[in-house]
């Protein structure tokens, strides 16, 4: 397989990998050139990207847990942050997951929420009743 | 009412109609806490048919019961 190596030109690219091309400035610097084309290369190469990097993890076990410990305290709140931005729009929105634990709250069993998936949504047109009675009340 | 589907039309019949302010929407919500009710009777009827190993099917779960 012939590989578009070069960064200026995309004429030549193949057709699936045409729309993940970055758009390159009118005079990048080299160190813009290089980012593009390893970005690029990143991005058709994705399986090799994947296979090189399950090879660091299984080398560097200890290293890649350690990282990922500091990583995780270091963005502590903003993680929190997300994870509560992220509950309250399932729960606005009632998604599937938010709507999946509401209904095992009850005391459905999963295979039943599977099942009969009828019973979601009609479970989801009473809370958006009681919601719309809530919010026109008040 | 015959099964879970008309159940939910209807439910969703009355969401328009609450939304539009076609209907009261203390009538509404009397109407939405029946049908909680409905579906709590179908989850003890679930409940029922798990212990006792029965595998019969729920007529008010199925798209079209017997008559």
């Amino acid at each position: 397989m012939i590989r578009n190596t070069n960064v200026d030109d995309t004429t030549n690219a193949l057709p699936f990998a045409k729309h993940v091309l970055a758009e390159v400035p009118s005079t990048p610097t080299k160190k813009e050139k290089r980012k593009i084309y390893q970005d690029n290369y990143n991005r058709i190469n994705k399986d090799k990207q994947a296979v090189f990097k399950q090879r660091y993890k299984d080398e560097n076990r200890e290293k890649v847990r350690k990282q990922a410990r500091k990583r995780y305290n270091d963005n502590k709140d903003f993680l929190a942050k997300q994870t509560a931005q992220k509950q309250k729009y399932y729960a606005d929105t009632l998604h599937d997951a938010y709507m999946k634990q509401h209904l095992r709250k009850l005391g459905y069993k999963k295979e039943e929420i599977t099942k009969y998936p009828e019973i979601k949504e009609t479970i989801k047109l009473i809370i958006k009743t009681k919601r719309l009675c809530k919010t026109s009340q008040n | 009412m015959q099964n879970i589907t008309e159940l939910r039309t209807s439910l969703s019949d009355n969401y328009t109609k609450m939304k539009a302010g076609k209907m009261g929407l203390n009538v509404g919500k009397e109407l939405a806490n029946t049908a909680g009710k409905i579906i709590n009777s179908l989850k003890v009827e679930l409940e029922y048919n798990s212990m006792m190993d029965i595998k019969e099917e729920i007529d008010f779960l199925k798209k079209s019961p017997k008559v």
